[in-house]
């Protein structure tokens, strides 16, 4: 037998109470998963807390299990009595590698094979979707996980790690965006949307699973923890750091995937803006650009995803915007001011540059009645129910999100009910979203007279368009109270 | 197979910027029971981290069996037993299983001896390892340590904490097996080791002061005791080899560390003509390091 396989045995047989806990958790999860996905006509408006309970105390167990396998033979320390033993790294690691396999991945597939099967999408075609689903998870939770765990002692001490990477990441990511931007709304980083954010959600995966190779491995061939730990923080800056990824590198990579040549003829005309007379005080003041599209081909939709802007004044101040509101062709577009940037540079005549991302995509539309399911594209089912004036809807989809967001419209003068859209588009970059359950679920509603819609959105392409003028901001508004 | 089973050339080690060894060297030969001793915080633990690849050197190097310590991994410690007194052994781990497990790992294991040191050190087999005392967990590492026939046997501080008895089944134990190994063992306590050592080396302030056999050491410290009617003043020659001298009336007293009965005899004889009577008398071990730790001490202090 070889050295991996009998150092495996002995940690199967010395974490046993560990894996029965960990067992018990994963049927918990699954009944959960498979008890939110078909609810009751009356649980439809309710979320499952129990099914993202049992999903955070499953990965609570993975996290506790790994750092428990690793630190059977703990690397930091001089102490151990295994480092005078004859131990082959590698045998090791995989040995290691191994456990993880079969009590974490392994039982987590069974798991979702047997929710998605419950939800009735059981489909071979469906495996290779829940490989990459074990290879995200394997990926965001349990790589960082296994490296933590080969540069920390015990489980305390990893948790104090991970507090410290976590707290030392958060500040200088928040240091980073005062730098550079000097003002944002939220105070956090703005990762961006699917579509325009899948670049840069490659490139943190990637640089994550690098820096946790080359820590475990670093750990495990010379014990070298001092070096390892400085690996995983010069990980943890590159990580950050790519967040702040100049937006037009990864707008080159959706240009390059999404080209049409339909797209050359579509343009876009704003006005100079109008600002409202009054402004909530915490999200400094909206500049609305009145804009519409022309040249769009018939059938098709053209929608600004991101749009980033320069005002620029005598003491050229600047601003920084993103929307992702859908107003145009016939709306706004909308760029948000800091206070202050804008209080200068109120009633002057300015340069004013922004860069407008946009989508040219085909939308598709469905009814969805109420008391009964609709069979969607890409399996999703919705179940739309109605008490007194609530709607509700419920959908259930596999590997994906039922919809991404959702755009409510209230009733026109022209007497036209409002409506609530749930929006959705044809285009993953990822064969799945990542969640610990491949079937997804989410509920909305609306109330009153009020129809619910499915919308799928099928991008064509993706363009940019710049726009150049001279305005004069209005006075600096109120605040609203 | 002729070649030291342990050589140290030039050995240093600092943490942070306190250097505990100063350019180490030494030498343990082949089948000796060799014992690096010296007091508490002289660098004896971190010698032996350094040899076993726990610990890295800042400067020089040692090799094990041939193998430069640094390269030391894996199945290199198929042929070396490592026992230590702050060893964090697998506690959940009965007797029985942690011989059981570690079996596989050496080609050489010899069931029947680990059975035979089971029974000897009276090792209850189905208890675990954390539910031991002290000594029994000493007995059990070194029992895990032995059943393989190591070449080189290296014990850090084995005795500290250990009882008597313990002590002596530890030790009956380790000798028993010894033959054809080389044992390598460090204590801060000569009493441990002085009644089966071999070789004996001396670490204090980062440097071995001496390292050699111990029936040589013995025999060259010698009490030397000169009685006079009246003694004379200290001659201005006096050798460096003797050590510690004393006056009274009648009486001079000195240690000689390099005694040899001819050669001090004439010396004595040459400086202190009229001498009564001269006596010398061998000194016990402990004097011996007493002695010479007065004399390294007041060195540094020069």
């Amino acid at each position: 037998m070889s050295q991996a396989l009998h150092i495996f045995r002995k940690d199967a047989r010395s974490l046993h109470v560990e894996l029965a806990v960990v067992a018990a958790l994963n049927i918990a999860f699954v009944w959960a998963h498979i008890k939110a996905a078909a609810p009751g006509i009356e649980e439809l408006s309710h979320p499952s807390m129990l099914a993202y309970l049992t999903s955070v105390l499953l990965a609570m167990g993975w996290w506790f299990l790994i750092a428990r396998v690793i630190h059977q033979e703990a690397l930091p320390g001089d102490r151990q009595f295994w480092v005078t033993r004859p131990y082959e790294w590698k045998q090791l690691l995989a040995a290691k590698l191994l456990f993880v396999l079969a009590f974490v991945n392994a039982p987590l597939l069974i798991a979702q094979i047997v929710i998605l099967a419950a939800a009735g999408y059981a489909s071979p075609t469906g495996l290779p979707r829940l490989l990459w689903m074990q290879f995200t998870v394997t990926l965001i939770v349990l790589a960082p996980t296994f490296a933590m765990g080969a540069v920390t002692r015990n489980f305390a001490r990893l948790v104090l790690f991970a507090i410290g990477l976590l707290t030392g990441s958060y500040f200088l990511a928040a240091g980073l965006q005062a730098l550079l931007f000097g003002w944002i709304p939220s105070g956090l980083v703005v990762i961006g949307g699917e579509l325009e954010g899948w670049p840069k959600q490659a490139i943190v995966v990637l640089a994550m699973l690098a820096g946790a190779v080359l820590m475990v491995l670093w750990q495990y061939r010379g014990r070298r923890t001092a070096a390892a730990r400085l690996a995983g923080a010069v990980t943890l800056i590159l990580i950050i750091l790519c967040l702040f990824l100049p937006v037009e590198l990864r707008y080159a990579a959706n240009a390059w995937v999404f080209h049409q040549p339909e797209a050359r003829g579509v343009s876009v005309d704003c006005r100079p803006p109008v600002v409202p007379d009054r402004v909530p005080d915490q999200w400094g003041v909206p500049v609305d650009f009145p804009c519409t599209f022309a040249n769009v081909p018939p059938g098709k939709t053209a929608k600004v995803e991101v749009a980033k802007a320069t005002f620029e004044g005598s003491s050229r101040l600047h601003g920084f915007g993103l929307t992702s509101e859908p107003e145009l062709p016939s709306g706004y577009q909308r760029f948000w001011l800091d206070r202050d940037s804008y209080r200068r540079l109120a009633g002057k005549l300015i340069a004013f540059h922004a860069t407008l991302h946009i989508t040219l995509q085909r939308p598709r539309e469905w009814p969805l009645p109420n008391g009964r399911v609709t069979a969607l594209p890409g399996g999703r089912r919705c179940t739309v129910a109605t008490s007194g004036q609530t709607h509700t809807v419920f959908c259930v989809a596999p590997f994906h999100d039922p919809w991404k967001n959702i755009d409510f419209h209230p009733p026109d003068k022209d007497g036209h009910d409002g409506a609530a859209e749930l929006v959705a588009r044809s285009f993953s970059p990822w064969p799945a979203d990542f969640a610990f359950s491949p079937v997804f679920t989410d509920n909305s509603g609306c109330e009153g007279d009020c129809a619910i819609r499915f919308r799928q959105e099928e991008p064509l392409a993706w363009f940019r368009r710049d726009i150049h003028m001279t305005v004069q901001l209005p006075p600096v508004p109120k605040v609203a109270p | 197979m002729s070649e030291d089973p342990i050589r140290i050339s030039g050995l240093t080690k600092k943490f942070r910027w306190t250097p505990v060894l100063k350019g180490l060297d030494l030498a343990v030969p082949r089948g000796a029971l060799f014992a690096l001793v010296g007091p508490n915080g002289v660098g004896k633990t971190t010698t032996i981290k350094i040899l076993m690849n726990i610990l890295r050197p800042t400067s020089g190097g040692a090799e094990i069996l041939g193998i430069d310590s640094h390269r030391l991994a894996g199945r290199d410690f198929a042929r070396i037993g490592y026992v230590s007194e702050n060893q964090e052994l697998p506690d959940w781990m009965t007797v029985d299983y942690l011989l059981s497990y570690l079996r596989p790992f050496y080609p050489a294991w010899d069931a029947d001896l680990a059975a035979q040191l089971v029974s000897q050190f009276n090792l209850p087999g189905n208890r675990k390892l954390k539910h031991l005392s002290r000594g029994m967990r000493m007995k059990a590492a070194l029992a895990s340590s032995l059943a393989y026939r190591p070449e080189l046997v290296v014990l850090d501080e084995p005795f500290t904490g250990l009882d008597p008895l313990a002590r002596d089944e530890f030790i009956e134990g380790l000798l028993e097996r010894s033959e054809n190994t080389t044992i390598f063992i460090s204590s801060h306590d000569l009493a441990d080791i002085e009644t089966f050592a071999s070789h004996i080396a001396y670490l204090d302030d980062g440097r071995i002061q001496f390292s050699e056999e111990l029936v040589a050491l013995s025999d060259r410290f010698r009490e030397i005791e000169i009685t006079f009617d009246a003694a004379p003043p200290l001659p201005a020659d006096w050798p460096a080899a003797w050590l510690h001298p004393e006056s009274s009336a009648a009486l001079i007293r000195f240690t000689d560390s390099r005694y040899e009965e001819e050669r001090t005899m004439a010396e004595i004889r040459a400086r202190f003509p009229d001498a009564r009577n001269v006596t010398a008398t061998p000194l016990p071990l402990r004097t011996i390091f007493v002695t010479v730790a007065k004399k390294a001490k007041r060195a540094v202090a020069a």
